[in-house]
């Protein structure tokens, strides 16, 4: 699994209709898609994620993930920032903690080493089911590819972890 | 804008799941120009070409089962109506669909029934093939698709989305013009006798 430490690359193609009117040549508009995307997360009535495109900008969403339950960042919550390229959903959206977290599969400035968003990403894909992944990586990181050595060592570790945890996790919510 | 215009363009709210059922699994919109995957998944034509062309690097793989997936092994559904709808000019037409042939019976194939023409049009047939007389420029002749159990030949003009259904019609077409061309055949014969 390649463990990349720089956001994903966005497509060339992608840049060239980034713009707000972007309908890839088949006529299937990206925009109709992302609202059938942020239809689909209203109506699913899941609590712990969320999701709202920033700014009426539907390109650029900002989300919330609530650590599930059960897990050592369970009741924190997290915000991402979700920006979609033109060829949306044939090509995955670059996802990112704002929220600075501690956890073995994210770096320092939010970048996430998640197969799904890379090479293992399908158009199938929402939204909806992007969140859930992510949440599921905070309560199972990857621990063979860290992107944050550190908490991959302390991962074996989880009464020290769960303390250092809790001290980034206030720092970061002081901060925002 | 994003709520408000959301709830009138659904309209009609969530989606029962039957009407879910025949959602593109791309697009999550009802599919146009529908075709099935070997491995039973439904796409629109545009979506999933679209979707094989992003990645022109791999293998091309079901997006909702990673089985692999090949552009000639996709099924087009046709319902009732829904075949006017022409592909987008931009992008080729759908495959076609896969006839299998049922065993040929060769009794009634037509206009000289007896021994004597029936030899001739078979010699015919093979020799004459690819002349085409008059149907088009553009014949293709595309034999044995992978897997073996599809070794009819089909011919049709490319992108000619007639043949899908019509296959039976072309053969008779090309039978029609074996039999003119061997009508002529004989006339010249004959004048031949009487002028030598
Ligand atoms: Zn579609
Ligand atoms: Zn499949």
């Amino acid at each position: 699994m390649a463990s990349q430490n720089y956001p994903p690359p966005s497509n060339s193609r992608s840049k060239t209709v980034d713009s707000g009117m972007a309908v890839s040549k088949d006529g299937h508009s990206v925009t109709k898609r992302l609202r059938q995307d942020l239809t689909t997360l209203m109506l699913s009535g899941d609590k712990s994620i969320s999701a709202f495109p920033d700014n009426d900008n539907l390109f650029n969403w900002i989300a919330t993930i609530t650590g599930g339950t059960g897990t050592i960042y369970e009741s924190q919550s997290y915000k991402l920032t979700m920006s979609f390229p033109g060829r949306y959903p044939y090509n995955p959206p670059v996802v990112k903690f704002l929220t600075p977290i501690f956890h073995p599969n994210v770096d320092e400035f939010g970048n996430i080493c998640l197969d799904i968003l890379k090479e293992k990403w399908s158009a199938l894909f929402d939204v909806r089911t992007i969140l859930l992944s992510i949440q599921s990586l905070l309560g199972e990181p990857n621990i063979e590819s860290p992107l944050n050595s550190e908490a991959a060592d302390l991962w074996e570790r989880p009464e020290e972890y769960k303390r250092i945890l809790q001290v980034k996790y206030r720092e970061a919510s002081k901060a925002t | 804008m994003a709520a408000s215009t959301d709830k009138d363009d659904r309209g009609k709210g969530t989606p029962s799941m039957e009407e879910r059922s025949f959602e593109c699994n791309i697009c999550f919109d009802t599919a146009t120009n529908a075709v099935v995957s070997m491995c039973g998944h439904l796409f629109c034509w545009p979506c999933i070409h679209t979707w094989m062309e992003a990645r022109p690097q791999d293998t091309p793989t079901c997006p909702v089962c990673k089985s692999v997936i090949d552009k000639e092994k996709l099924i087009p559904l046709y319902g009732r109506g829904s075949d006017q709808k022409d592909p987008r000019e931009s992008l080729p037409p759908r495959p076609a669909g896969q006839r299998e042939e049922a065993p040929e019976d060769n009794n009634n194939t037509g206009y000289f029934g007896d021994g004597m023409f029936n030899g001739i049009n078979v010699s015919f047939g093979v020799g004459g093939f690819p002349f085409g007389f008059g149907l088009g420029p553009a014949f293709t002749i595309q034999t044995g698709r992978m897997g073996g159990q599809h070794h009819n030949v089909n011919i049709g003009h490319r992108g000619n989305r007639m043949h899908h259904g019509r296959r039976g019609g072309q053969e008779e077409e090309q039978r029609k013009t074996m039999a003119r061309l061997l009508l002529t055949f004989a006339i010249l014969f004959i004048i031949m006798i009487i002028f030598t």
